[in-house]
């Protein structure tokens, strides 16, 4: 599931955003993990709503988006969860994406930190917010506060790499831990 | 939520002590674009980014890393550009991280074509 909230993000950048929310919510009790992805890009109407999550649209037309969305879509079918999208045009796109945790078909969560660090390193123009909630923790995490850190040219050493990867692991571990 | 605040403070001293060690790489010369679009994070460009990063910053190489979405052979994902001026611009397709390990220390480093993974080339 990792690899397709980075390519549902490449959307939003294509989409001209320069701000990304992902928030992640796996609850136990609620036996759900839900994915919401908004962005103040350039949104869709309801023709290019519908062009977009459908693998066989996905032509030159809508060259510039992914099939991530259809993806989302299917891997929510199959495990009894939903999908919706918002999107306004000019006024950004809202994607969710549900998941009932205990069912067979719920996708992993897979390498949520480098996917990440992916955005981190590629997208220093806008701001990408991550936030990650369980029944027991949150925790939020942007681009732009480990920037503050940062020189533009340190940004792509392993040294910080592997800061934030660490980073953004400990405390996924720590808020997902007995989610 | 003390714990972050720690944390972006391990990372300014980290920051302070790698400073004195390392001066600021100049100027872009060798240009590699990782082709991340749908089937390119699938077959695991972002993978591939992080190990070709990785290999890069340990050879200590003055490469400018940058992404495009679909390159438009998805078969061959992931597939990476490589650019050194004045040479000719090769695409590389199939690349795992050790593929990618392998083109930073043979093409980037020593200027050497990991030919079995070229799928492309454009000349200058
Ligand atoms: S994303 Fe389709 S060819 Fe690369």
């Amino acid at each position: 599931m990792s690899h397709v909230i980075l390519d549902l993000v490449q959307n939003s950048v294509s989409a001209k955003a320069d701000k990304v929310e992902i928030k992640l919510t796996a609850s136990k009790r609620q036996d759900l993990l839900s994915v919401l992805i908004s962005d103040n890009g350039k949104g869709m109407d309801e023709e290019q709503v519908r062009k977009a999550t459908n693998p066989f649209y996905s032509t030159r037309e809508t060259r510039d988006i992914g099939l991530g969305l259809p993806f989302a879509k299917m891997m929510a079918e199959q495990a009894n969860g939903d999908f919706k999208i918002l999107s306004k045009p000019s006024k950004g796109t809202n994607v969710y994406f549900s998941f009932r945790l205990s069912h067979w078909d719920c996708p992993p969560i897979g390498d949520l930190s480098a996917t990440f660090v992916s955005l981190f390193i590629f997208h220093k123009e806008i701001l990408v917010i991550f936030k990650v909630k369980s029944d027991d923790g949150s925790f939020t995490l942007s681009n732009q506060e480990i920037y503050k850190e940062l020189s533009a040219s340190q940004i792509t050493e392993q040294w910080v790499i592997e800061w934030v990867r660490e980073y953004f692991e400990k405390n996924l571990v720590n808020t997902l831990k007995e989610g | 939520m003390s714990k972050k605040i720690n944390s972006l403070e391990d990372l300014r001293k980290l920051r302070a002590e790698k400073e004195k060690l390392t001066s600021p790489r100049e100027g872009d010369n060798i240009q590699v674009i990782v082709g991340m679009g749908t089937c390119g994070i699938a077959a695991g460009a972002r993978d591939a980014m992080l190990a070709l990063l990785d290999e890069i910053n340990k050879k200590n190489l003055k490469v400018n890393v940058t992404q495009t979405g679909c390159i438009g052979m998805c078969e061959k994902e992931p597939l990476i550009d490589v650019i050194v001026p004045g040479k000719s611009r090769i695409t590389y397709g199939n690349v795992t991280a050790d593929v990618a390990k392998n083109i930073v220390s043979q093409h980037l480093a020593n200027g050497q074509i990991v030919q079995q993974n070229v799928v492309g080339k454009i000349e200058e």
